[in-house]
């Protein structure tokens, strides 16, 4: 699986566990709140891209234990790894330059040039 | 269990069985999450609808990843990523043919000289710009039927072929018998022709 550039659902998994370990359930919530609700994630996309992430290392399994907020029912954790804290830092510097571009090109309203 | 979650583990069967026995459980413990969370019947409506989004293309994607080689696995994932960032309604068979030239270019440089390729290329992005929409609720954007059928065609001529996957130079044939799209009328103009370049 290439890294570069990240789709949005990978780029907004690795995000979400920057905040620490989290379980399905607790990703798509994050999600949701880094897009203001726009971006919902089903769970078949949210597993079949947790799947292609941890066959590229980005991502791993952290064990399975119950949520605070449900002690009866077991969840699995996912973390993030070093290569995937990378792959975000590096597709984050990737967006930042290119919304840059973007802003010195005046494509975006009320953008102000920037000098280099 | 709730009616619900009981219907979402009949839906989670059509997932292949080693992907469901990693992560069927997985996916039904955060779908009943979900239900919890939708605090009133149009919630839930909303949520099923979502739901009933979500799961036709990522299951006949996991499927797919049993027979699709690496390029062109890689190209349904670029279709998709481009897709949602133009915040399609749908994934295209338009989709697939630019995110095909974008990810296999030793395909395009055979198929097509590169002013050919962003020509079509310029013609496919102007399409998805009209067709734009201000936001989209999904990261997965679900499959048009022509998408659906060109992937399933693709697929069935690998096997018929003897061959283990599909390829991206199945995807391009398939594209070709999709009378009635642009991006079977922008190979076709451009030249493709699948007997004398794909050899079928």
């Amino acid at each position: 699986m290439s890294i570069e550039p990240l789709t949005p659902a990978v780029f907004h998994i690795l995000l979400a566990l920057t905040r620490g370990e989290r379980h399905g359930y607790g990703i798509m919530q994050d999600v949701e709140e880094q897009t203001n609700s726009q971006f919902r994630m089903g769970p078949g996309t949210l597993y079949g891209t947790l799947k292609r992430m941890l066959e590229a290392g980005l991502v791993a399994e952290a064990g399975e234990r119950s949520d605070p907020e449900r002690q009866e029912e077991r969840r699995r954790y996912y973390r993030l790894t070093a290569l995937g804290r990378e792959a975000a830092v590096t597709e984050a510097e990737r967006l930042e330059a290119l919304l840059a571009t973007a802003r010195n090109r005046k494509l975006l309203k009320h953008s102000t040039p920037r000098t280099a | 269990m709730t009616l619900s979650e009981r219907v979402y583990r009949v839906l989670l069967k059509t997932y292949p069985a080693a992907y469901r026995k990693a992560y069927g459980e997985p996916m039904a413990l955060t779908f009943r999450d979900q239900v919890r969370n939708a605090a009133s019947s149009s919630k839930l409506a909303l949520l099923w609808m979502r739901t009933l989004a979500d799961w036709p293309p990522t299951a006949f994607a996991r499927h797919l990843e049993k027979w699709s080689g690496t390029n062109a696995q890689k190209s349904i994932v670029v279709a998709q990523h481009n897709a949602a960032g133009f915040f399609a309604r749908e994934l295209t068979v338009e989709d697939l043919l630019f995110a095909v030239l974008q990810v296999d270019r030793p395909l395009a440089d055979t198929l097509l000289d590169e002013a050919a390729v962003n020509a079509i290329r310029r013609e496919i992005v102007r399409l998805a710009r009209r067709k734009q929409r201000k936001r989209s609720a999904l990261f997965t954007v679900p499959w048009s039927v022509e998408f659906f059928r060109v992937i399933t065609r693709a697929t069935e001529e690998a096997k018929l072929a003897g061959l283990p996957r599909a390829d991206t130079r199945h995807f391009i044939a398939s594209i070709l018998l999709e009378e009635g799209t642009v991006a079977s009328s922008l190979l076709r103009h451009h030249g493709v022709d699948r007997a004398r370049d794909l050899g079928s």
